[in-house]
Formats: structure tokens, sequence, C-alpha cells
């Protein structure tokens, strides 16, 4: 096995490779050194153009001063010794260590970890077998997709649309605010497709506009088909792109007009670019204007709201529930929580926390002054046909509840 | 197509079939007469999901329709049943395509202490811990065992489950406790769900005996709303990943010098039932599980 340690100590190159030819039983380890990510670059490069030995790993240090760890990243991920197992050797925290593994991931480099100095060689060999084992079993799974830019033209269609429901609670009641529609495609015998799957091929097809009519027009007849409904606001997911379709804000307003006793609500997705252009910003404010208020999806998860919430008028803001869920334990999510639930308060607009799975993490929100809370600890979403069912039980157990306090 | 059986059943025409399917679900809101003469025909069938949705307003159940039909049984067999040829992989030292036989026990079960070691053992989830000693087994009885057991009460396949309230399967699927502390400190509330931590064979046809095991009991009892694996056994996963199902939550947790990670899947009724694999599994009831083993594949 042909190793190459990057490391600009010396010291360290040394002791790993002590380490590793003591551990080394078989005697079939060849071990290289370089002192930077420049010089490992340029022996890789010697040793492709030469046909000299291929590294079976490559273990580098992340902060060096001739090349750094993220030079070897870039050159391994540019070239054609992107298969060459690597690990990764930092005294960074773990937050950045957090980081450059989502990045080598995002390179599909074949990673095998990152260590935080010392490393310890044992544990280091023994991922690396197991990594291997993975490899070889992995090209089974995903195998078969169900859903690709191919089919999603045949796929997005009525018969195919299948939504659910997941309601909105005020914290400081209990109550019911609304619902929030949530899409399914559902392909023959093969279960659902979920919208992180459907929404970006929808989108790349420029589908979107009809993906979001179909909606809208199930989600509105079953609030027609079932009349209590009414006393709760009905959310439906758009995205900027659909903005920039005139004929669309057009019909979403008329659809609204048609069935104006119904609490339509227009939750926007998150997208980088579209949003601040003149001609979204005046379709939100025709929304706004016919008195469909609009909530702004995810909040926190890109790097422009503050923008956004400056620009136009939202009457609600959603904290992604990546930082809500586990915020019970994870304090660098509970202080961006609480810093948007402040942020929400001074600006007088609705906050609503997604993803709240345990009564710890309600209990929190309730403590830093959330509005509304959402997620699996008061239900999955439901779909339509156990939707009153599932209201007149919650709101039987909401009066009990009372009744005991 | 056997909606054209419960149209007759229920004594009604295509066309009252198709208005009171639109007026009673939103799915069907634009739902015309050729649509359901196209189904009827089998020129077109709708997605299980909306097979559900149509026999659920009938008040029958997809299973129960499902477990009627030959030839969907048939496919059923095949999932479960012991292949004639031994080349079958099996990851038991001395298990190969023999019979063998299934039980649920529970903590009235002699045996049920040792089991729920071995299998804790074999599942290695950092966050379910079960701390000895045990003086007492309180706060397990709701825990569930389905065992595979083959010649010489060799234990070939397990699956561990329980019902609980949905509720509490979130706090169980986030928190990291003491499994037996956590079991007896959650609030009994009525169970609306069913949460599996290990479910293993040594075999891929023993893998889905156990999981039919389970999951066929969940899907008798009406009540249960929910199906959740909370799991952080390679094999497993894999074999869920496999059925397209995707997890919703990856908890890493390292445990010594490793990283586990702990997917939990949750399902609805009727993402099972939109899913044929899980549809399959949950139509084998333990009658049609123990014939099925003991015929053996006839190819």
């Amino acid at each position: 096995m042909n190793i190459l340690i990057v490391d600009d100590q010396a010291f360290i190159r040394a002791s790993i490779k002590n380490e590793l030819l003591a551990l080394d039983n078989e005697h079939n380890f060849k071990i290289f050194e370089a002192d930077g990510g420049n010089e490992a670059i340029k022996l890789m490069e010697k040793h492709a153009i030469h046909g000299l030995e291929v590294f079976d790993l490559v273990i580098a240090d992340l902060k060096m001063d001739n090349g750094d760890g993220l030079a070897v990243i870039n050159h391994l991920a540019t070239t054609k010794n992107k298969s060459i197992p690597l690990a990764i050797i930092s005294s960074s925290d773990i937050r950045t260590l957090e980081l450059i593994s989502n990045i080598i991931n995002g390179f599909n480099l074949n990673f095998v970890g990152v260590y935080q100095k010392p490393l310890k060689v044992g544990a280091l060999l023994k991922d690396l077998v197991q990594h291997r084992d993975k490899k070889e079993d992995l090209p089974k799974v995903g195998s078969q997709v169900l859903c690709n830019e191919y089919n999603i033209t045949e796929l997005l269609n009525e018969d195919n649309l299948f939504l659910c429901y997941q309601p909105k609670i005020e914290i400081i009641s209990g109550k019911i605010v609304g619902f929030e529609v949530l899409a399914r495609l559902c392909v023959k015998g093969d279960g659902f497709i979920y919208p992180d799957k459907f929404i970006p091929l929808a989108e790349r097809a420029g589908l979107n506009c009809q993906l979001a009519k179909l909606v809208l027009n199930q989600a509105l007849s079953q609030w027609q088909l079932f009349p209590i409904l009414k006393d709760y606001s009905l959310s439906v997911n758009i995205s900027a792109s659909d903005l920039l379709s005139i004929d669309f804000i057009d019909y979403v307003i008329e659809k609204h007009l048609n069935t104006s006793d119904i609490k339509l609500m227009l939750e926007l997705t998150e997208s980088q670019d579209t949003i601040n252009q003149d001609k979204t910003l005046q379709a939100l404010a025709k929304l706004i204007i016919n008195n469909i208020p609009i909530s702004l999806d995810d909040f926190g998860k890109s790097y422009s709201t503050f923008d956004r919430l400056d620009s136009i008028p939202f009457d609600e803001i959603k904290i992604d529930k990546d930082f809500v869920s586990d915020l019970d334990s994870n304090n660098q999510h509970l202080v961006i929580v609480e810093s948007i639930i402040a942020l929400a308060n001074k600006l007088n607009v609705n906050v609503v926390a997604e993803g709240v799975e345990t009564a710890a993490v309600l209990k929190q929100l309730k403590n830093l002054g959330c509005d509304t809370a959402q997620g699996y600890y008061f239900s999955p979403p439901i779909e339509g046909r156990h939707l009153l069912n599932w209201i007149n039980e919650y709101n039987l157990r909401d009066e009990e509840n009372y009744a005991a306090c | 197509m056997f909606l054209k059986h419960l149209r007759l059943n229920n004594d009604l025409s295509q066309e009252q079939l198709c208005m009171h399917l639109r007026q009673h679900s939103s799915l069907f809101y634009n739902l015309d007469t050729i649509t359901v003469s196209r189904w009827e025909r089998g020129v077109n069938i709708p997605s299980l999901a909306k097979q559900a949705e149509i026999v659920e307003l009938y008040d029958k159940e997809l299973t129960s329709i499902y477990s009627a039909d030959p030839l969907f049984l048939n496919e059923c067999r095949t999932l479960v049943s012991i292949p004639k040829s031994q080349s079958t992989r099996s990851n038991h030292p001395y298990y190969s395509n023999d019979e063998y036989v299934i039980k649920t026990i529970d903590i009235n079960d002699d045996s049920f202490y040792l089991v729920l070691k071995m299998i804790m053992r074999y599942e290695n989830n950092p966050s379910l811990i079960l701390k000895p000693p045990l003086d007492s087994f309180h706060g397990l009885q709701n825990l569930k065992i389905s065992i595979a057991t083959a010649f010489n009460g060799q234990i070939v396949g397990h699956g561990l489950f329980l019902e609980t309230s949905s509720q509490n399967i979130f706090e169980l699927v986030n928190i990291k406790s003491d499994l037996k502390a956590l079991i007896s400190e959650l609030p009994n509330k009525t169970p609306d769900g069913m949460l599996v931590l290990s479910s293993a064979g040594a075999t891929i046809e023993l893998e889905n005996s156990i999981m039919s095991s389970y999951i066929n009991q969940f899907s008798n009892n009406k009540g249960l709303r929910y199906l959740c694996f909370s799991v952080c056994d390679d094999i497993f996963i894999k074999k869920l990943q496999t059925a397209k199902l995707e997890a919703f939550k990856v908890r890493n947790i390292a445990l010594g010098d490793q990283k586990v990670s702990i997917h939990s899947f949750l399902l609805s009724r009727s993402e099972l039932m939109a899913n044929r694999f899980l549809l399959k599994l949950a139509v084998i009831s333990p009658n049609h599980l123990a014939n099925f083993i003991t015929e053996k594949d006839n190819g």
C-alpha cells in the first residue's frame, strides 16, 4: 500500500510514519512524504505522468504554508486522482472539520474521514477498510431512480398528485391556526416521491407554475369539500420563480377571489437570484394588495434573507427545521433561532418554527416567545381523508388538557 | 381490477361512483367517468395510494382486498418462501435455507431478557443503552420481539419493536438515553404508532419474514397510524433504502473510535400501502407465513 503523508511539520510526518510502520505486519506499506500541498500535488502529478506508484491513501494536514489541505482537495477533485482515498488531519475545531467534510463530500471524493490531531493511525486504518467494504456494496442502492429530468413531465399530473396537510399550532394557546399543504407524487407501486426530489426537477423542466396550480386546485377543493376547514388558514408553497409568471399571479388572484372565504397564504421558498428582481417584487405586491399574505419559508437557510425582510412586507417567517429540531442540544442552533424570533418580534411578523419534534424543543420555543409551531410533535403531514378526524381528536385532547390545568 | 367489484357490491353505476368520489375526496375533484371506466378495464390503474383512498371510502382496507387476490399472494410468497437451491447467501454460520418458525414474545416469555440483550448487542445503537443490572423488567412490558428460530432453537432472525404514541416515538428517536428508563417514563397515551428498533435475518427471505411479522401486526391494528424505523444496522438501512424509503433524520453518535449513524424512517399507513414491497409484507398473515415457509418454493 502506497501512502502519502502531507504535513509541513517533519516530526508529525515522522510520528505518523512510525505508527504506520509499527502496524504494518505484512511489510507492504510504502510511505511517501510531502511538506506542503504544493509539493504533494507535484508528487501526485509526477506519479501519474510517469506511471509510478499509484497512491492508495493520502493523509493531509489542513493548515500548511506551501499549499494547504484545501489545495490538495481541489487537486483531487479536478484530476483523475479523484479516486484516491483521502484522510484529513487537523487541529481545527469540530465545526471547521464538519465544514471540510461537507466540502469534500460535495466534490464526491473518495473520502475516508477527518481526524483531529494527534492522529490515531489504528483508527484511520480501520476506517479505511470499512470504507472500502462499503464502497463495494454501494452501487446497488439507488440504482433505480424513480424520478428524473426525463420523466418528470410525465409524472407531474393530477393523477399522481397526492396532498398532505401539516398543522400549524399557536404555541401559547395550543390552538390550530392553519395547515401547510405538502405535495407528494405517487407512482405505481413505488410509494411517494417527496418535494425535495421533484421540485428542483420541475423547476429545471420549467413546470413549477404547473405544479403550483395543481397543488392550489386540489388544496382549495379540499377546503371547499369540508367547510369546517375554513376556520383554518391554508398555506401553499410557491417558489420565487413562480412569481416571474404574470399568468400565474393572475390565476392565483382569481382563484382567491372565487374562494375568498378560504384564508389562503403563500409560502415563498428561498431561491437566490430571482427574488429581488423588480418583476418578483411587483408580483408580491400584487398578491399582498389582493389580501393574499406571504410567508417567508426556510428562513435562515439562504444568505440574503435580511435583504428580503427589508424590501417585502411579509406576514410570517418560518424558521428552517434544521435549526429547530435539535435546538435543545445544539447551542449554535439555539442562538440562531433565538435571534430570528427576536428579529421577528421586533418587526412585528408572525414567526413559525418548523421541525418541532419533542416536548423539550416546544418548551424552549415557548420561552423564546415563538408564536407558532409545526412539526411531528403535533403531527406528521396528514392525508386529506384523515384531516377532519385529526382535528376533532386534537381539539378534544386540547379541551381535556385545559380541563386538567 | 377490484374496483368493478367494489362498485357493483355497493350497487353503484360508474357515474354514481364518480360523483361519490368527487364529493368525498379532493384527490378526485376532477374525476370523470371515462377515467373510472379505464380503471375498471385495466387500461390504466390508479396508484396504490389512490386505491387506498378509494377502498377506505367504502370502509375496506387495501390489505384485505389484496390478501384475497391469489396472484398478489403469489408475489408475497416469493418474498418469504425458502429457496430450493442452496445458493442464497446466509450471514449465519450454521444456517442456510432450513425451515424456521417465527413467534412474537414479550416480557412474559422466559427467554425475553436474553434475546433482548442479544439484539442490543447486534444493533449496537448507542442511543439505546440498557444499563445493567436489571433488577426489574418494569417499563419493558410494551417491548415486543419477533424471533425466528431454526433447528435446535437457533435464532436466525429477530425484530425488536413497540407500539406507543407517535409523540413518544419522536422523543425516543431524538433522545440519547437508557432504553428502560425512557420507556418507563413515557406518558401513557393511546398508541398510534409502531417503532421498530432492530430487524434482521440470516437470509433475504428471513429478513422479509421478520419484517412481515411486525408489519402485518401494524396493518391489522387500525389504531396505528405511523410506522417508524430507528435503526443503525447498515444491512437493514440499505434494505429500506432499496425499498425506496428515505430517512427523515440521521443522527451521528460517536461510539469509541467509531461513528454510528442512526437512521430514522417514518411512514404513515398510506405511505406504507403505497409501497408495493411493504404492502406485500403487510398482507402476509402469520398463517400465510407458516404455509409459505413450509411449502418450499417451486420456482
